[in-house]
């Protein structure tokens, strides 16, 4: 069944591919968010120690069960979870959210991947460079997402013709495949992207303290911000919370994408060595890097006072508001904005096609259909369903999508993940599995952490989004009157993909059973 | 920035480049690292 699988072409390819889809919009944007909000020493440290415990073993827990199912010719979560539990019947409906979460992200990331591409070509053609306020960069981006009309771009054209280049640029790479579409942009598009990332954070701790008014606004305290340690910060659960989150966010874990991926290695391929180096590829992106530039940048030009409230205003405002405008205050403030959005487009993209990997990869496993054209099928339906985030955008689709897809979803099929491979398939066998092959041995600790503290920590995270944040979202409390209707019809249409997917789901093995009965003749 | 705010920045950085560094240079040194010449053969 496997014989005729697709391949990673290199150690080194699937590495990148891992971490190209996990640095993404979220490590440039959502993190410095994070580290703004909860700033001044309280965020770093529960952000390492969520690394440590939830992060690094559920990204290993991934690549184990990957390959597994690989194996075993399949390369989706249902098929994947169906391998290990085989006397359940049902463990493969659980899997569901293995395709469903990466394609109702898809619907609205690629949206947000076009607005890079835009800005790019914007920062490129002097357009930024013309707008000398803040209250200038929030019109520039509402006339862009066709919310209003403050004369800088013609309306929703410009902002509909860079999604459509962004779509099909996705498209056109998942086309060519697992090696010669994902692994060969990565290849690219990875080293690239931190190669921008170092030199923009270079430009910025270099900037020291440009404004002699306000010494103190200098780039190292920026980097204090982050770093000074407040013990007493760590009382607050919420912060751990935010933590664990973040780690949850930022290593692309729970939503099925590194099960995909790890599915196309071979048996004896070092998982233990790449999904370390894949985590430290992300951790070097989003640590490193991001921390090195947004928040310092904006501690230089706002001040320790507006840093919380510019995290506040949150991701989109930070990196599409408040950094141009810091890049238009410093010299070659063009080219620096230009690798800005460059550098976050190139991050999209490697985690956008990464996302559509698994409805392609169930479309070929489970019903034999040829790639290119279950790229067209994918095509087709996924054009039509971005279209409500574009155009719905102010009705609040776009968070609500985003609430289901990075947020539920993520949680809860990571949860059901790590049950599934610690306790049903067995620690033992899972961590025979993961060292098959590996010239990296992992420290027997994570044994115990694997099958004890991170289900502990992922139910008790459960729990506490359920309880604090996601029931008066479910409940849509807060939600205006008029954008109801809109938010239930997205809702209703997730029901319906969802509803979908099962069924395709019970066809699929309907069809398994008849053709290993056929074949048993 | 205080002292305890560059310790534990400079030894975080340290951590993840030294993980980085460690990892990158075994998967390059590996000679499996190599594209499988039988799987292009496979593909054409």
């Amino acid at each position: 069944m496997s014989g005729d699988r697709q391949r990673w072409g290199t150690k080194i390819g699937v590495v990148l591919a891992v971490a190209g889809s996990a640095v993404g919009l979220g490590n440039f944007l959502r993190f410095p968010v994070q580290a703004g909000k909860y700033g001044e020493g309280a965020f770093m440290i529960p952000y390492l120690i969520a690394l440590v415990l939830v992060g690094i073993p559920l990204m290993w827990v991934e690549w184990t069960a990957g390959r597994y199912g690989g194996g075993r010719g399949h390369s989706t979560a249902p098929g994947i979870y169906d391998s290990l539990w085989k006397k359940s019947r049902f463990v493969k409906y659980l899997g569901i959210g293995g395709i469903f979460g990466p394609f109702l992200i898809y619907m609205y990331y690629v949206y947000i991947e076009s607005w890079c591409l835009a800005y790019a070509y914007y920062s490129l053609t002097g357009q930024l460079s013309n707008i000398t306020s803040s209250q200038g960069f929030i019109d520039f981006l509402s006339n862009y997402q066709g919310l209003s009309d403050a004369g800088f771009v013609s309306g929703t054209v410009p902002g509909f013709v860079f999604f459509l280049i962004t779509f099909l640029l996705n498209m056109t790479v998942i086309y060519f495949g697992i090696r010669g579409g994902i692994e060969k942009l990565c290849n690219i598009a990875m080293p690239l992207l931190l190669i921008f990332g170092v030199l923009l954070a270079i430009r910025v701790i270099t900037l020291f303290a440009p404004d002699p008014l306000h010494p103190d606004w200098s780039s190292i305290n920026g980097l204090g911000f982050i770093w000074n340690t407040d013990l007493s910060a760590l009382k607050s659960p919420k912060v751990w919370v935010a933590a664990t989150g973040q780690i949850f966010f930022t290593l692309s874990v729970g939503m099925g994408v590194i099960l995909t991926y790890s599915s196309y290695l071979r048996k004896k391929d070092d998982i233990a060595l790449s999904g370390l180096a894949a985590a430290s590829t992300n951790e070097f992106a989003e640590v490193i890097v991001a921390g090195a530039i947004v928040i310092p940048a904006a501690f230089i030009f706002f001040g320790p006072g507006e840093i919380v409230e510019i995290a506040n205003s949150g991701a989109f405002n930070l990196g599409f508001v408040t950094m141009p405008q810091i890049f238009n205050k410093i010299p070659l403030g063009a080219m620096l904005c230009f690798l800005w959005f460059f550098m976050l487009f190139l991050a999209g993209i490697t985690s956008s096609i990464s996302i559509v990997q698994p409805s392609i990869a169930f479309m070929e496993d489970e019903f034999k259909i040829k790639r290119q054209k279950a790229v067209k099928i994918f095509g087709v339906v996924a054009f039509v369903l971005c279209q409500p985030a574009l155009w719905f955008l102010h009705r609040g689709v776009l968070d609500d999508l985003d609430f289901w897809g990075a947020n539920f979803v993520i949680v809860v099929g990571a949860t059901i993940e790590i049950i599934l491979l610690a306790w049903i398939f067995g620690i033992n066998k899972a961590w025979d599995e993961l060292h098959l092959g590996a010239k990296l041995r992992v420290p027997v600790i994570f044994k115990f952490i694997t099958k004890y503290i991170t289900p502990t920590l992922l139910l008790a995270l459960l729990i506490w989004f359920f309880v604090e944040d996601w029931l008066d979202i479910i409940t849509m409390k807060g939600v205006p009157p008029e954008n109801i209707p809109y938010v239930l019809g997205i809702r209703l249409v997730l029901v319906g993909i969802l509803l979908f997917l099962a069924i395709m789901v019970w066809i699929a093995w309907k069809r398994h059973k008849s053709e290993d009965k056929a074949k048993d003749l | 920035m205080t002292t305890g705010g560059w310790i534990f920045m400079l030894l975080t950085w340290g951590i993840i480049i030294t993980i980085l560094i460690a990892c990158y240079s075994r998967i390059m040194s590996d000679h499996d690292n190599e594209p499988d010449r039988d799987d292009y053969k496979i593909l054409d």
